[in-house]
This record gives C-alpha cells, sequence and structure tokens, in this order.
C-alpha cells in the first residue's frame, strides 16, 4: 500500500475515534466527560501509534529515548488535565458557595430587620392601650399577610422577580412566623423540601414573639 | 539543503539531512509557539481555538459556574464543544500521526541509502508541520502543569482564608443579631432593657470550626464583638454593634486585611 494512504488511514482512525469517543459518551452539558474519553482514547491511539512507528529501521537507543520522552510529556499533559479540570470544578463550585453564604447572610438579615423593627415599636409603646405583636407587625407592613412575600416590599414591588422571598407563614396576635427562602442557591443539604416545592435551595425560619426572634437556618 | 552537494560531497554540510530537519522543526515549533498565540489573541474565534482542549473547557467550566451564580441556566453550544474536539484532533492527532509517520519514511529512506527525492520533501515538510504542532503540544503539556501546581496552591490557600472570613462575618452577625434582641427586651423577658450590658455569648456560639467568638467592650449603647479565625489567630474581625441595632466599625486584620 502507498505509503501517503497508510498515513491517511491513521489520520482518519484517529480523527474517526476522537469524534466517536467525544460525542458517545458524556452528556451535552458535562463537556468533561466528552472531552476526558476522546483525551483518554487520543492517548491509547498515541501508544499504538508510537509502537508502529518506532520499529525497525530505527534503533534500540531511539526506540527506547523515544518512548520514554513519549510517557513524560502524556504524564505530565495528563496531570495537568487533570488539574485544569479538578481546578475549575472547585472554582465553580466555590462560586456557588460564596453564593450560599452570601443569601444566607441576606436572608438572616430579611428576617431579623423586620422582626426587631416590630419588637422595638411593641416594647415602646406608652400609652395605655397597646397594640399586639401582630397589629404592630401589621401596622408597619401592611401587606405582610399570611402567603405574602415581605421582602424588600418597602423597596421593590411584591410582584418583583427577585430570587429571594421572605413569605410570612403565620401570623397571629402574639407569634408571627415567616420563611425565607431562595430559588436556586443550594443549600446543605440536597433533599431538603423548599417552602415553594423545590428541593436543595437555601431557607432559613424565623419566629417573632414577645421573647424575641427565634432564627433557624433550615438548609 | 542543496542536494547535488549532500550527495556529491557529504563533507561539504556540516549536518546531516535529518539534523537540519529536526532544528526546522524546533524552529518551526518555537514560532508556533510564540507567534501564533499572540496573532490570535486578536481574533476571538482563533484565540479560542489555540488555547489547549483542558483550558478551553476549564473556562467553560468557571463561565458556567458564572451563569449558575447570577441563576442563569447554563447550556454549552455546539460550536464550543466542537472547538475543544477540534483542538485535540489538530493538536494530539494530526501533530503526532505527521510527526511520527514522515519520521519513520525519512528514517527508512535513509536506512536505504535512497537518494533525496520530491518525494522525501514533501515528507521532510509534513515531518516540520507534525513536529512544530506536537512540539508545541507537548510544551503546553508541560508549562499548563507547572502553572496548574502554582495557581492550585494559591488559589486554594486564598480561597481557604476568604471562606473561614466568610464564615466568622456570618457569626458576627448572627450574634450581632442576638445581642440585638437583647438589647430591644425587657429585664422580665432576660433582656438588657435597652442596654447591651450583661449580654454573653452563649457557650454554643463561642466557639466553633471557624474560630472563636468574644466582646471585647460592653456600653450600654455599643457593644463589639471580635472573631478569632480557628486556623491563624493573627486573623480576626473586630465590630461593633450600636443602639440601633447597626453593625459597622469592621476591622480586618492579619491575612484578612
Amino acid at each position: 500500500m502507498n505509503t501517503y494512504w497508510k498515513l491517511l488511514i491513521w489520520l482518519v482512525a484517529g480523527i474517526l475515534l476522537t469524534f466517536a469517543a467525544f460525542y458517545l459518551i458524556g452528556g451535552k452539558n458535562d463537556h468533561w466527560t466528552s472531552l476526558n474519553a476522546a483525551g483518554l482514547v487520543t492517548i491509547v491511539f498515541i501508544f499504538i501509534l508510537l509502537g508502529f512507528t518506532l520499529r525497525s529501521p530505527f534503533t534500540m537507543k531511539t526506540r527506547v529515548s523515544t518512548w520514554i520522552i513519549a510517557i513524560l510529556v502524556i504524564v505530565v499533559g495528563a496531570l495537568g488535565w487533570r488539574g485544569m479540570e479538578n481546578l475549575s470544578k472547585y472554582q465553580r463550585r466555590t462560586l456557588m458557595e460564596i453564593h450560599g453564604v452570601i443569601i444566607k447572610g441576606i436572608i438572616q438579615s430579611e428576617i431579623y430587620t423586620p422582626f426587631q423593627k416590630v419588637l422595638r415599636e411593641y416594647y415602646g409603646q406608652t400609652g395605655k392601650k397597646k397594640e399586639t405583636i401582630g397589629q404592630v407587625f401589621q401596622r408597619l407592613f401592611p401587606l405582610g399577610k399570611v402567603g405574602e412575600n415581605i421582602h424588600d416590599v418597602h423597596v421593590v414591588s411584591p410582584d418583583s422577580d427577585d430570587s429571594l422571598r421572605v413569605v410570612v407563614t403565620a401570623l397571629s396576635d402574639n407569634e408571627i412566623a415567616v420563611t425565607g427562602f431562595h430559588c436556586y442557591s443550594p443549600g446543605k443539604k440536597k433533599e431538603f423540601k423548599n417552602y415553594n416545592g423545590r428541593y436543595g435551595r437555601v431557607q432559613a425560619k424565623g419566629v417573632l414573639t414577645e421573647k424575641g426572634v427565634r432564627y433557624e437556618s433550615e438548609n | 539543503m542543496n542536494q547535488k552537494i549532500d550527495s556529491a560531497n557529504p563533507k561539504v554540510s556540516e549536518f546531516t539531512p535529518e539534523f537540519l530537519r529536526w532544528i526546522t522543526t524546533t524552529t518551526f515549533g518555537a514560532i508556533l509557539l510564540v507567534l501564533i498565540p499572540r496573532w490570535s489573541y486578536a481574533q476571538t474565534l482563533s484565540q479560542f481555538f489555540i488555547l489547549p482542549p483542558p483550558v478551553q473547557a476549564a473556562g467553560r467550566t468557571i463561565a458556567i459556574g458564572l451563569s449558575e451564580f447570577s441563576g442563569h441556566t447554563p447550556m454549552l453550544s455546539g460550536i464550543e464543544l466542537f472547538n475543544m474536539l477540534a483542538t485535540l484532533i489538530v493538536f494530539y492527532i494530526f501533530g503526532p500521526v505527521l510527526w511520527l509517520f514522515s519520521w519513520r519514511v525519512l528514517h527508512q529512506f535513509k536506512a536505504a541509502g535512497t537518494p533525496i527525492t520530491k518525494i522525501m520533501n514533501v515528507w521532510s515538510i509534513l515531518f516540520i508541520i507534525g513536529g512544530a504542532l506536537t512540539l508545541r503540544t507537548g510544551f503546553n503539556e508541560v508549562t499548563n502543569m507547572v502553572m496548574n501546581r502554582i495557581v492550585s496552591a494559591q488559589l486554594y490557600a486564598a480561597q481557604d482564608v476568604q471562606r473561614t472570613k466568610d464564615q466568622l462575618i456570618g457569626d458576627l452577625i448572627t450574634i450581632s443579631n442576638e445581642a440585638y434582641d437583647y438589647y430591644i427586651l425587657p429585664k422580665s423577658l432576660n433582656g438588657g432593657n435597652k442596654s447591651y450590658e450583661g449580654f454573653c455569648i452563649p457557650l454554643s456560639q463561642e466557639n466553633n470550626d471557624h474560630g472563636q467568638l468574644m466582646i471585647v467592650d460592653t456600653q450600654p449603647q455599643k457593644i463589639m464583638f471580635l472573631a478569632i479565625s480557628s486556623k491563624n489567630n493573627l486573623n480576626t474581625i473586630l465590630v461593633s454593634l450600636s443602639s440601633t441595632g447597626q453593625v459597622s466599625e469592621w476591622k480586618f486584620s492579619g491575612e484578612y486585611n
């Protein structure tokens, strides 16, 4: 067979094998699986290619030294490749961790701020006729009905598409309960069911009574 | 290369044709390494194509992370996937196949004592192209690995510091909220009745994995908290809580500064 044809066959075989590994293994949104599969096939292909090309008339010295250099470069390359994958995935994870920390802080603030405003107002009453905790809350937050989102109602409209929600879950004269959750920021447990029916998002609960604020991070 | 001189009188040339081919390959490889990336940086598509596949994939992973951070559902385009595959094929398949194959053919010609012909020149060109691509890939692999090790170590260390800092800030905000609750509540409900005096950090919150919390100053209308990192006690955060519940005067020291 003509040498050019042999070269062409090697090229086509390499391209097809890599192509197949890349597109058949791994999902559309998991590019690392596809790339790793194609990378592994490429390594195997290069080893076979080395075995095929580094035969006689090459001297043993040339063969051995080329094999050693090739193996070293492949090992170093594989380490760098894996390192790049781990580092980028770590950075992706860290971004969401940072998001979670920020959101938890905001939820805590969004629960404490209105509750402490109510509590301060409640204990600041001087007249004979005193309002209950629930009445103070309703006076200060007229939109704060059960099932309503009170997050930043004084800044943005209640119909805002903000991903953070602080929903009133219970309202009586002596107790107000709210649940704060985020629409996409992941919490600690993936299996945790959020107030809005989704799973694994950041959520916290706050209860206001005469005794103060009881805050609990649920996920 | 002068064919007539080479074949008629080898002593005229100091270098063998194979050595010259290696030198040419190395030169072209160096040109590819230095010039093409610079030229390509001016053009987004070329830049993307010229980056090694794991670097492209890492870039996409971080871009996906940023999309998730903004609440968007990340999608990888077919062109981006194809770019990764195309770069892999050009540098990891095309380069080594051309280089090793042409090297073998040229070596066979040499071993057989075949005189230099046009065909051999074609194989020489293929050898140079394949060698340059392979050399560039090999160089990229080594530099990537070295850079990756350095960047990873620095990033993990910096992230570790930032993580404990964020956690301590969270702890300080929590304790500040509880302190302000105490400030508002009347004495009959174990509160401070509009004073921070008498407030204590609950034992369960004094120490945790991130560090230690303590009160450094208590006045009726102001309280100051100090958080010390459990990993390095020089890393501290000092904060003040006013009578309006305002957390302010954040002071960071050590690596938190």
